[in-house]
């Protein structure tokens, strides 16, 4: 299980991520989350729709209610161009932090040599 | 087993979570949507209905509290104050529009609750200011927190005089070393040393004699000046210490001989004016002195040597100074400052006070001003803050009942999305908005008050107030928060409503049964009202007692002459008053209805033990006479050319404590020596202390205050007196004004070169209790006005509900009713609430009372129906009103209130 401080850091860049593929809503994010992360990242609505509303109103997702054939009501979001710059910068942040972790864990062709020196 | 509702459960679900505030109507549906998907998943992966919807509901909100915050969470950063203020500013014309319009839609009740609100603010205003004022003495002098005043303990008694090396008869270099030997203490910056004579002097300049009071002598006059900052208007400080018979004069004192134009004399400076036969020099002018100080003075001489026994004495400390070890310094350095003082056994120690604490916490004998009362504040500030209250409950009780009918409205703002928030502004503005209306009246009244209240208080307050920054900061923010407070429970109240009752319009009613808020707000007010009564019952009861107490002598029309001349002057001046056919009696001696001064140590000849408590006084035998105070020698009283020339008698008290003590007959006293002083030596003889012997018996009689046990006493009677300072006149049949005239012609045939002063006897013991008269009467006007306050309040009220209870009115009466059981119904509710209240306040204002009385060694006894009366008081004033509004709905036509459609 991801920590507490992974999740919240996380949270945002993987919700950009996914709607960067198309529309979506709540609980399919969450199953595919689920599913990526091989059930690593288990998200609860309670903490997902407070997350999304506060993308929203930060201009980083849109949404909109879809009514379907069954009669019942779905709020998909999508991603906004602003969200999409966003992505890109986060993007960014974690393979840099990937790249360090690689070199650092010696699973880089050129592995990190300490200077003792 | 029956069958699972997937509607039903679902509408649960969403009703629960619907309690939650931060839980939006958009969260809400987003994870009904949620909770469907996992329930159709469950259902798919093989649960039954209510199997999947359990797991549904486990998975979508496990903890319906958690779930809840982390949505709250999610809506406050955007919901800032800024977004708060964003939306208040963007309703403020909608708000302001409503508010007017029901401010003058109810003209009557709003213009009760302005009425209420004025008197409350300005009674705050005024209780600040007063509690500022009296809080603020000596702040104005430069670095008053390095400044101290220092006196001494000798025998038991503090002294705020610092007395001189050899008393009267110190020499001017004597009174000079001294101050410098407090001056060269380790740790001292500045010292100096002053004294103000109350006797009255003839000034002679400008071609005009005139008799001026509060004459300051000083020998360290740049010093002087320097320590307490005062700013001159014209000369200068170094002027004023060049050379000695100098003056500098107040700027009232300067109007008063050299007119009002006198800045603009030429050769103003360096005239010479007489003071008391002595000629000075005037050097300088400077501002009045604030009337916050612990001290005043009309003008201040330069003079080489004080005339007096002792000084005021100041100190300036250096920068982090311990005053206490200043003072231990002082002691241990004693016998070079002062050497006859540091060898007495009699001298306990230097006292060192903070310039800014003498006024309210200084206890000292020969204080320069009367000290102020810590307590009396307190009593200000408490029944200030109970007007403060009442005005509030009033308003609180008033707006709800009045508000109730806008029930609609708030009904209509709920269902077109107003948040609760939105409403309760509405009715947080409306009460700003009457309070702020306020202001201009308020601040007017305070221009008529403050004059007023200076005269009957003995203050300063500014009474160009208006013009202070600092005052309309007080104000307005006073405003704003009594209109914040007011309005805070309506507000709440109002708002918090379900909108469904809202449309059933029974606010004000429905709240009838048990113990509404409006009965607590109701009993709330009779509590303070009915403590307040009592407070000020009891409070008059105990002055009128100290008026009516029997002190021990005749206290009506005896006047005090202050003569202060020879024998010669004495008998030739009661010779000539004696012709006045309406004088009665002339006598000298020492004034009573007084404050309390030095007293002696004695002790019972042929005894060890040594008492420091007596106090000495001299009467000849014609003013024991006058007075009439009981002795065990009438027949030389009544016909003192028998009597010796002087004897002692002793009081009770004093004669109690010596028979007790050495177990003796009082007969057994006649005759017997008291030593006095017996620490002091007789030089030539060897023999300690004054021997005296005991002639006989004087009735206790209380010269001072009834503050003050009556304590051991000597009389001195005296058949010839040498020097006479005051001569007590008695007389009858005529006005005190007209004796005084008579007496003033006979004074000014002795050619005495000094201006009359006079008191009369009644009018020293009242000042005794100048502040309590004064606290007395202000309670009387505070109780006046806070039980108007509560009235109006309780009118309005009952005016209001009665209209509401019409139509139940109307049915008792067409079901037979007569108007008496009709009022009866309506009192019956007010008079378990003060019995209620009775119960309460009570208690809590005999403690207060009686804490007060413990300041008096002569009191009342409470008694236990005072409270019981002002009950009563409060129940009468409560029904006639009650009964007048009721009465006025039950002389109404029944019909014509049933008629009404609601």
């Amino acid at each position: 299980m991801a920590t507490k401080a992974l999740v919240a850091a996380s949270t945002k860049p993987l919700v950009l991520s996914i709607l960067s593929y198309g529309e979506n809503y709540g609980y399919q994010i969450i199953k595919e989350v689920e599913q990526l992360s091989q059930g690593e990242l288990s998200w609860t609505d309670a903490m997902l729709y407070p997350v999304l509303s506060r993308m929203e109103k930060e201009g980083l997702i849109a949404s909109n209610w879809v009514k379907m054939d069954t009669g019942r009501k779905r709020k998909y979001y999508q991603i906004t161009t602003e969200g999409q710059k966003r992505l890109e910068r986060e993007r960014r942040q974690w393979l840099n932090v990937n790249r360090v972790f690689i070199k650092l864990w010696g699973m880089d062709e050129k592995p990190y040599q300490p200077d003792l020196g | 087993m029956e069958s699972f509702n997937l509607e039903r459960a679902i509408r649960d679900w969403r009703r629960d979570l619907q309690r939650y505030r931060s839980m939006e109507p958009g969260f809400i549906e987003e994870l009904e949507s949620s909770l469907h998907d996992y329930y159709e998943e469950y259902l798919i992966r093989g649960f039954r209905a209510n199997e999947a919807f359990a797991r549904a509901k486990l998975k979508v909100s496990p903890d319906e509290q958690v779930l809840a915050q982390e949505f709250s969470r999610a809506a406050i950063p955007h919901k800032g104050w800024k977004s708060v203020f964003g939306s208040f500013f963007f309703l403020l014309p909608s708000y302001l529009k409503v508010a007017l319009r029901n401010l003058r839609r109810k003209r009557f009740y709003n213009l009760i609750n302005f009425t209420c609100l004025t008197v409350g603010i300005l009674t705050t205003i005024l209780a600040v200011l007063y509690l500022d004022y009296e809080t603020s003495y000596d702040d104005m002098i430069p670095e008053v927190d390095r400044k101290y005043r220092l006196g001494r303990t000798f025998r038991s008694q503090d002294y705020s005089v610092m007395s001189f090396d050899g008393y009267f008869g110190a020499a001017p270099e004597v009174q000079l070393q001294q101050l410098n030997g407090f001056q060269n203490i380790k740790g001292v910056e500045q010292a100096c040393q002053f004294y103000t004579f109350w006797q009255p002097a003839i000034i002679k300049a400008n071609e005009k004699e005139l008799s001026t009071e509060n004459l300051l002598q000083t020998n360290t006059p740049t010093a002087f000046f320097d320590f307490f900052g005062w700013s001159f208007l014209k000369g200068s400080i170094e002027a004023f210490g060049q050379k000695p018979n100098t003056v500098v004069l107040t700027e009232s004192e300067a109007i008063r001989i050299y007119g009002a134009d006198w800045a603009d004399q030429p050769n103003l400076l360096e005239q010479l004016m007489e003071i008391d036969g002595e000629d000075y020099a005037l050097v300088g002018v400077i501002e009045d002195l604030p009337p916050n100080v612990h001290f005043d003075f009309s003008m201040a001489l330069y003079r080489p040597k004080i005339e007096y026994w002792g000084s005021r004495t100041y100190v300036k400390l250096a920068r982090g100074e311990d005053p206490a070890t200043i003072a231990r310094r002082m002691d241990k350095n004693m016998a070079k400052i002062n050497t006859r003082l540091a060898e007495s056994e009699l001298f306990g120690g230097t006292i060192i006070q903070p310039l800014r604490s003498i006024h309210l916490n200084s206890d000292m004998l020969y204080e320069l001003k009367p000290p102020g009362d810590k307590r009396y504040l307190y009593i200000i500030g408490i029944i200030s803050a109970i007007i403060l209250l009442l005005t509030i409950s009033n308003y609180t009780n008033l707006s709800i009942a009045m508000n109730a009918s806008r029930a609609r409205e708030i009904g209509m703002r709920k269902i077109f999305g107003a948040m609760e928030g939105q409403v309760s502004r509405q009715f947080v503005l409306e009460s700003v908005v009457l309070s702020l209306l306020t202001l201009p009246v308020v601040a007017l009244a305070l221009q008529v008050i403050i004059p007023w209240f200076n005269t009957f208080m003995g203050t300063g307050l500014n009474e160009q107030i208006l013009n202070r920054s600092s005052f309309w900061l007080i104000l307005v923010s006073t405003t704003l928060l009594v209109g914040l407070i007011a309005s805070l429970y309506p507000s709440l109240f109002l708002a918090r409503h379900p909108v469904l009752r809202l449309f059933r319009g029974d606010l004000v009613k429905n709240t009838h049964r048990g113990f509404s808020t409006r009965k607590a707000i109701i009993s709330f007010q009779f509590v303070l009202l009915i403590g307040l009564c009592s407070l000020t019952l009891l409070v008059n009861q105990q002055l009128r007692y100290i008026q009516t107490k029997d002190l021990g002598f005749d206290k009506e029309q005896v006047v005090y002459i202050n003569l202060s001349a020879d024998s010669s002057k004495y008998k030739v001046f009661k010779n000539e008053l004696l012709q006045i056919p309406e004088v009665t009696g002339v006598g000298s001696g020492s004034p009573l209805g007084r404050n309390p001064f030095n007293q002696t140590t004695y002790k019972l000849d042929g005894t060890a033990e040594v008492f420091d408590d007596a106090y000495d006084i001299s009467l000849d035998y014609a003013a024991i006479d006058l007075l009439n105070i009981e002795t065990s020698i009438p027949d030389y009283v009544n016909n003192p050319a028998e009597a010796p020339q002087n004897l002692v008698l002793i009081n009770e008290t004093l004669s109690n404590r010596l028979c007790q003590r050495f177990d003796l007959e009082k007969q057994d006293l006649v005759g017997r020596q008291i030593i006095q002083e017996p620490e002091y030596t007789d030089e030539e003889t060897g023999e300690p202390g004054f021997p005296i012997t005991i002639a006989g018996f004087f009735k206790d009689i209380n010269m001072f205050s009834l503050r003050e046990e009556i304590t051991p006493m000597f009389l001195t009677a005296y058949k010839d007196p040498g020097y006479v300072r005051w001569v007590s006149v008695a007389w009858e049949g005529v006005a005190p004004n007209k004796i005084i005239d008579k007496i003033r012609e006979k004074y000014q045939g002795l050619q005495l070169n000094q201006a009359l002063y006079y008191s009369y006897l009644t009018q020293n013991i009242e000042e005794l209790y100048a502040k309590e008269r004064r606290i007395a009467r202000l309670s009387i006007y505070f109780s006046l006005v806070a039980f108007t306050v509560a009235i109006i309040g309780l009118i309005a009220l009952t005016a209001y509900l009665t209209t509401l209870k019409r139509k139940e009115i109307g049915i008792r009466q067409i079901l037979g009713a007569s108007q008496l059981d009709i009022l009866k119904r309506f009192n019956r509710e007010y008079l378990v609430l003060i019995g209620i209240s009775l119960l309460i306040a009570a208690p809590l204002t005999w403690y207060g009372v009686s804490r007060w009385l413990s300041s008096f060694a002569y009191r009342i006894e409470l008694n236990p129906l005072i409270f019981l009366l002002a009950g009563l008081i409060t129940l009468l004033i409560t029904s006639v009103a009650v009964s007048i509004m009721t009465l006025k709905a039950a002389r109404a036509v029944p019909v014509d209130a049933l008629q009404e459609t609601q």
